[in-house]
């Protein structure tokens, strides 16, 4: 077992190739370590049978150089991915039962490069919430610890996936990140996740939230593991109309760890109140190590990031709100039961009553009040304006000549899971402060762990590009990775 | 304008979720709250200010052609169907 706990997958990928480690037996060890870790709640559903008859396969690939780009490198997917003939329910009531027909567009890449599924992935009902525990499935689990043991939140919504890397439950997994949800995780996990620019890659078959900023993206233990998956799953998809008809970069082949002369933007407002003193400290450091690689540090201002989680609070309830008419307990999931005598308007309110959970439904809810008559100039296109500002001061810097901007990524480590957001849900907003821009502008953006809080929870840095530089993006972070140094864990005190 | 219970059941009803009296309740206290970390857009001069939609952001211009690629797998749709009869989607009667 000793090998799998520096495990990697450009490692596996040497050692599959090479021959000293069959898939089969990968697979094997890292299905025994989920099936050990049920304490952390991380998979809501493990496909072994599937996992070992691909590994099979691909070992019997071995000599006929027939081999996908990830051969035989256990894999992990949130439950918003639709997996062909899988449950695949977004962790919601109302979607019980779905088995989708067909095969989401990021998923089925993996799976033509010889990926193995070994399960799904935890998180928010929806991907709507930061801290895991608006899932149907009660929350995942953070590994990390503190010393007096309360169970932590993996933060969300792609919880479960990052909690399954920290925990090497599986080499990779695949989130999505909305306002934040594959990087806040990450940090709150000590973990790398990506969220690419918008159009990067495919949303068909991902089940829709906010459709103007979902993207998918990897999370993984090194940002070399997430160039390579970053790769494999981007590309222009004739079936989502806004996936982008560039070419993809090599991501892997262009980290260098070069990055003298890079102009590295810090913008003051991201300097808000209550910041903890650690917070700023892991901030500061990471700009003392960039600097010392050669990259000039300069403050930039981005003048209406205060307005971010307002606009973002207006638009991604009304796409959701739109986006979740779908389900109405008629062509497939939940479908409640009526008292004899009622009608199709019972029928329609009952289901969506019982199969939504109460954060879903205060964001329809919100979404369905700034899209009604009256209020939808005052809301949602006044949020579309101010959406707008936002991206301009990201296009001003950057045609300033600036290369990436550098920020904390929360702005507290992990919390205890039930202690936020109980009676007041803008509590547990605010979570999102610093994520949230990049996804408004449609920017790409990096977390990764860069030191440990003084109770030892892991803590990220973000990295911002501009729009298309996921490798600058990418080559910075792989830069701090080496400069920071982070190769702490957490004790293993879930194996059952 | 802050949110009462008269609005939490009116917007209930558009959005088709069917709501307790406590839930009226909870809802019109949080959705209260959240309306007024909304009402900060105000503080912002948007006048001459275009709304950022889809093809603003990143330029994406892609149309595919409006014709049919694929079809009769009846089984398919119906698979997931909650209660499928003689091929149909099964629904409650609309008229009476």
């Amino acid at each position: 077992m000793s090998y799998l706990e520096d495990l990697t997958i450009s490692k596996a990928r040497d050692l599959l190739k090479s021959g000293e480690v069959s898939a089969v037996s990968l697979t094997e060890s890292y299905l025994e370590r989920i099936e050990a870790s049920k304490k952390l709640n991380a998979f809501c559903l493990i496909t072994a049978d599937l996992a070992l008859a691909k590994a099979k396969f691909c070992d019997s690939q071995v000599k006929s150089n027939r081999k996908g780009k990830l051969s035989g490198i256990p894999i992990g997917v949130k439950d918003i991915f639709c997996i062909q003939s899988l449950p695949t329910q977004a962790a919601s009531k109302i979607l019980e039962g779905f088995r989708p027909s067909y095969e989401s567009t990021v998923t089925s890449k993996l799976w033509a490069e010889d990926a193995i599924l070994l399960g799904k992935l935890n998180m928010d009902e929806f991907a709507m919430g930061s801290s895991n525990e608006t899932s149907i499935y009660g929350p995942a689990i953070n590994p990390w610890q503190l010393s007096n043991k309360t169970p932590l939140t993996p933060g969300g919504s792609s919880g479960g996936s990052a909690a399954a890397i920290a925990a090497n439950l599986c080499l990779g997994t695949l989130g999505t990140d909305t306002g934040g949800s594959i990087r806040q995780p990450a940090a709150f996990n000590g973990v790398v996740g990506m969220k690419p620019t918008y159009g990067r890659c495919s949303r068909w078959g991902i089940i829709a939230f906010a459709s103007s900023l979902d993207q998918a993206g990897p999370i993984t233990k090194t940002v070399r593991d997430s160039a390579i998956l970053l790769e494999i799953i981007s590309g222009h998809d004739k079936r989502d109309s806004t996936s982008a008809t560039r070419e993809v970069p090599n991501f892997e082949k262009m980290l260098n760890g070069d990055i003298r002369g890079k102009r590295i933007g810090i913008p003051i407002e991201y300097r808000i109140e209550g910041t903890p003193n650690e917070i700023i400290k892991l901030w500061e450091d990471g700009i003392d190590q960039l600097k010392s690689a050669g990259a000039e540090i300069i403050d930039i201002s981005l003048p209406h990031t205060k307005y971010s989680l307002p606009t973002y609070y207006v638009l991604a309830p009304a796409e959701a709100s739109s986006n979740l008419a779908r389900y109405d307990g008629i062509k497939y999931g939940y479908r409640a039961k009526l008292k004899s005598g009622e009608g199709i308007e019972e029928f329609y309110k009952r289901t969506r009553s019982e199969g939504f959970g109460n954060e879903v439904k205060r964001r329809v809810m919100i979404g369905t009040y700034v899209l009604s008559a009256g209020f939808y100039e005052a809301y949602y296109q006044k949020a579309l304006k101010v959406r707008n500002l936002i991206k301009k001061d990201f296009d001003n810097v950057f045609s300033e000549g600036i290369n990436a901007i550098l920020t904390p990524t929360t702005p507290t480590p992990a919390f205890s899971l039930g202690s936020k957001g109980n009676k007041s849900p803008v509590e547990m907003y605010l979570n999102d402060v610093f994520t949230v821009p990049a996804n408004l502008a449609g920017l790409p953006a990096i977390s990764i762990p860069t030191g440990l809080t003084n109770d030892g929870l892991p803590l990220g840095l973000q990295i911002i590009g501009p729009a298309w530089e996921e490798a600058e993006v990418l080559n910075m972070a792989f830069r701090l990775e080496k400069e920071s140094n982070f190769k702490d864990k957490p004790i293993q005190w879930w194996n059952n | 304008m802050s949110i009462d219970s008269a609005l939490v059941r009116r917007i209930g009803n558009l959005a088709k979720i069917e709501l307790s009296a406590p839930d009226v309740e909870m809802f019109a206290e949080q959705l209260g709250e959240i309306v007024s970390l909304m009402n900060q857009l105000d503080q912002v001069d948007t006048s001459g200010v275009d709304a950022l939609n889809f093809e603003m952001s990143n330029g994406h211009k892609n149309r595919t052609e409006d014709v049919v690629r694929d079809g009769s797998y009846m089984e398919r749709v119906l698979e997931n169907a909650p209660e499928p009869k003689e091929g149909f989607f099964t629904v409650k009667k609309v008229i009476e």
